[in-house]
């Protein structure tokens, strides 16, 4: 005899409805949580924070530790240097990736092909970071903004989602503003790179966020610490120095260190706050284009 | 309390309390070689003033550089790894001593190093404080005018690893320590770091000589620093200690909350039972009166270096030995010592009992148990009073420490001793430093009476006094708890500013008395205990132990990382019941198998040969 199994389907259903939005509920809240805990322990009272004891909402009010934070110059120093370093590797890395995507969409160039090959070769085999601070140092670049801004200025993997999103764009929208007189920069800037916006929404999205987050080429190439960005200002507050203590070092090292991490502990709370927030802010702004970006940007490239 | 006040109570709370690293007086240097008595402060200010005229005399660089060549070739041929004879280095104290200041103009050194992490005492900020024209002036007095790079503290690793192994923007003097032993020989064998014997034992003018050679301050860590061909391609921080008279120094022990202790009527436990009593009674009877059971041991037991694990007889850290009455015993491991196996009976038993945290094992939480006012046991220094600070929401919060406890019956238990002379940290010339006579002027100078002062005791009037026995005696200002007025004056002793594994290496000298007498009865009583205890296992072998080979380095760094990453992992889950205590044999004979037995060879080794060396007399 047989049972008839009945099929349970979720498509269109309440039923489903629900499940979707609890698991988008759970998930918001393993992402957003995580923010919301350390800005409520930012704020709490010192002695609360200290015990970590604070899970709901902030326990007492203090906004001392922001206080400091926002009296440091040294801090704002950072700030500004990293919206330089944003700014300018946003602009570069647009620029780059739109000049480079539309040349190689143009059929008439000559040893097209060879050029997407080589172009791609570095982008699969990279040079290391060796020969990088070597190239970096030889340059003279040790220690300046160009460090970070000049390799920071282009992107490979750019480049080519960039030629794979003007591929797409109808060829004779090109061949009738050539015959209307138009050249490549016109072309490029006043045709294509208006209808590219998605695009271009993404690669800024993405080189805004990226850079925002940077430290490590500046913890390489960078020690003057008048020209860091700052998460590395960020990092040197968060890695209080360790000490293997199986490698016999005196008490009074020790002392320092313990002394250290007490001091550190709010602040560090407050300076993550301070740092990722703004960052935060500017997803809404691009949300749309992003959005659009993203899924044209995947499918052709 | 308002609570704009509460960080600003929680830091001075600490600060008041972390007094231990520098005793308010201390009185006097008695350790050999480092007799920084009135007269060295005189001679620095007799150097310093004859170094502002240098500049006027105008002796040109390569005349006293020649000078120099000629008179330190007088001084010796070359020596191997025993250092500078003492003949030798008599005659070359006194040569340091007439030592004149430099003439010519001074040689502008590279040096790069990390910036303190001496609270607000950073090396990048060193022109607010008054010590530093004095120290400018002692170098420049050496012919000396360095230019100086500061890397932040956690930037420096990265920063000295690329430059030494890409080569490029070397400096010519670096703090090499981060680099670890086997790479710096890596480099010493390609010519990027160089040896420096002949800058002490020929280019000297005698300074260096005198305090690496028989009987001075550094001779034990030169030996240390030598390898078996002789050659040494570093310097290191030097710190002796002395209980009186004689070496002598702090330990790691179990502490226990005493407060807690009195509020139940209980006793200091003396053994593992007892001490298992106390904090089965802590939980029962809510003793931090939240309601919750939650008074728990808080400690990281996956390495041995917490110190119950001592009670029970074991090394400290994966590879140790012990020493007993001055001589040391075997190189072993604690897996393959008698105790291991009560030791873990012990500990498993403390878990299952919800008395052990066992969120603590393996990282580096131990100190948020203490804040929550949960931890009713830790494991410190012996006379540290940092963690009675860290404690919040309890009354005078004191933890006591448990200096030797009976883990077993038939077993002996060992103390985790900070070895008296510490000599650890690697500064180094990189093939930058071409200059060899400046070369061997800067570890004068590092060497120099007038060095150590400035390090240890500062500027006269500002940071030290002399008493009337004629001793000097820091003053309240140097010490930890006033660490923002000083930094408000611009007043510093160097340690905090250049040294303390910074720009240049340390030099301490003192009795461990000074620290005795400014912490409190009940961290004082049970520390004077330790020190009458003659069984000890050294927090850090590289005090006792002469650098390793090249080969021995490069295979220790092949073992560790693996054979590390298994003991912890070994030790947590014997703990957590995720293995089996009946198979601790097969698991020890994969931890033998991995390099354990290896490792411990290598130590052996190491040893016989500091024994040979007489490290150990």
């Amino acid at each position: 005899m047989f049972r008839r199994t009945r099929k349970i389907n979720l498509d269109g259903s309440r039923f489903g409805d629900i499940l979707i939005y609890l698991a988008m509920a759970l998930v918001f809240i393993l992402t957003v949580y995580p923010v919301y805990y350390v800005l409520i322990l930012s704020v709490s009272d010192p002695m609360e924070a200290a015990t970590l004891r604070v899970y709901a909402y902030p326990k007492g009010f203090y906004f001392g530790a922001y206080k400091l934070i926002a009296a440091n110059p040294a801090l704002w120093r950072s700030y500004l240097y990293t919206v330089l370093y944003v700014v300018s590797q946003t602009l570069f890395t647009i620029l780059t990736s739109s000049l480079v995507g539309y040349v190689l969409t143009v059929k008439r160039l000559i040893g097209r092909k060879c050029l997407v090959l080589f172009i791609l070769i570095p982008m699969y085999i990279g040079g290391g970071l060796i020969p990088t601070f070597i190239l970096i140092s030889r340059l003279q670049l040790l220690n300046t903004v160009w460090a970070l801004i000049l390799p920071g200025s282009y992107s490979i993997w750019y480049m080519i989602l960039c030629r794979s999103y003007f591929a797409g764009i109808d060829e004779s929208l090109r061949e009738s503003a050539r015959i209307d007189g138009a050249g490549h920069y016109t072309i490029l800037f006043r045709i294509y790179l208006p209808l590219a916006k998605p695009i271009l929404a993404v690669i800024a999205i993405y080189t805004i966020v990226g850079v925002w987050n940077s430290w490590f080429a500046s913890n390489v190439y960078q020690t003057d610490k008048s020209i860091q960005p700052l998460q590395m200002y960020l990092r040197r507050v968060l890695i209080t120095q360790e000490l293997d203590m199986t490698q016999g070092v005196s008490m009074q090292e020790m002392a320092d260190l313990a002394r250290q991490k007490l001091s550190n502990n709010q602040i560090k709370y407050a300076m993550i706050s301070f740092t990722t927030l703004p960052v935060l802010l500017i997803y809404p702004f691009l949300q749309k284009h992003f959005v659009k970006g993203v899924m044209l940007g995947s499918l052709k490239g | 309390m308002k609570p704009s006040k509460h960080l600003l109570a929680l830091f001075l709370a600490a600060g008041l309390c972390l007094t231990c690293s520098c005793g308010q007086q201390q009185k006097g240097a008695s350790t050999s070689g480092a007799s920084s008595s009135s007269a060295a402060s005189s001679e620095t200010e007799k150097a310093v003033a004859e170094s502002g005229s240098s500049a006027e005399e105008g002796q040109s660089e390569k005349e006293s550089t020649s000078k120099e060549k000629e008179s330190a070739s007088s001084l010796t041929s070359a020596e191997k790894s025993s250092g500078p004879s003492e003949t030798k280095v008599a005659a070359a104290a006194e040569k340091g001593k007439a030592r004149k200041s430099f003439t010519g103009t001074p040689y502008k050194m590279h040096i790069l190093g990390p910036d303190g992490k001496t609270g607000k005492f950073q090396f990048s900020k060193r022109d607010h404080f008054a010590i530093w024209p004095k120290f400018e002036a002692l170098m420049k007095s050496y012919g000396l005018e360095p230019e100086f790079e500061v890397v932040s503290g956690e930037q420096y690793q990265s920063t000295i690893q690329t430059r030494m192994s890409s080569g490029q923007d070397l400096p010519e003097f670096c703090n090499v320590g981060a680099l670890g032993d086997a790479t710096i020989f890596k480099m010493a064998k390609q010519g990027f770091i160089l040896p420096i014997n002949d800058y002490v034992e020929k280019l000297s003018d005698g300074t260096s000589k005198a305090f690496f050679g028989k009987g001075g301050a550094g001779e034990r860590s030169w030996l240390l620093n030598a390898q078996q061909d002789g050659k040494v391609y570093f310097i290191s921080q030097i710190q002796n200690t002395t209980y009186d008279g004689k070496p002598g120094s702090t330990n790691i022990c179990m502490t226990i909350r005493q407060d807690w202790l009195d509020k139940l009527g209980l006793k200091v436990p003396k053994t593992a039972d007892e001490y298992y009593a106390a904090l089965k009674a802590f939980q029962e009877k809510d003793v931090n009166g939240n309601g919750e059971k939650d008074e728990v041991l808080s400690l990281d037991a996956s390495d041995f270096a917490g110190s119950i694990a001592q009670w029970y007889g074991l090394v400290y850290g994966i590879v140790n030995f012990g020493i007993e009455d001055g001589k040391p015993t075997k190189a072993t491991s604690p897996w393959h010592q008698e105790g291991i196996r009560p030791y873990f009976e012990f500990m498993k038993k403390l878990h299952d009992e919800g008395l052990l945290d066992p969120s603590v094992i393996g990282s580096e939480a131990e100190n948020q148990n203490v804040q929550n006012n949960r931890a009713a046991s830790v494991s410190n220094y012996c006379m540290a009073t940092w963690d009675d600070a860290a404690v919040v929401g309890a009354d005078h919060p004191r933890y006591v420490p448990l200096p030797v406890v009976e883990g077993k019956k038939g077993i002996k238990p060992i103390l985790a001793t900070e070895p008296p002379s510490l000599s650890y940290g690697r500064w180094s010339f990189t093939k930058q430093a071409s200059d060899e006579a400046a070369n061997a002027r800067l570890i004068d100078m590092l060497c120099s009476d007038e060095y150590i002062e400035l390090t240890q005791w500062g500027v006269e009037g500002q940071t030290f006094e002399i008493d009337k026995d004629g001793k000097k005696q820091l003053l309240p200002i140097a010490l930890h708890n006033a660490y923002d007025e000083a930094y408000e004056k611009g007043y510093t002793i160097g340690d905090y500013l250049w040294a303390n594994g910074g720009m240049f290496p340390k030099r301490r000298f003192t009795p461990i008395e000074n620290e005795l007498n400014q912490v409190p009865e009940y961290k004082r009583t049970p520390q004077l205990e330790s020190l009458s205890y003659s069984y000890t296992t050294p927090i850090g072998t590289t005090n006792y132990l002469p650098v390793a080979s090249s080969e021995e380095a490069e295979r220790l760094l092949q073992l560790s990382t693996d054979l590390n990453t298994r003991s912890k992992e070994l030790a947590a889950n014997l703990i957590l019941g995720n293995e089996s205590l009946d198979k601790l044999d097969e698991a020890v004979a994969e931890l033998d198998q991995m390099g354990l037995a290896e490792m411990i060879k290598i130590t052996q080794e190491r040893l016989d040969r500091a024994i040979e060396l007489g490290i150990f007399k």
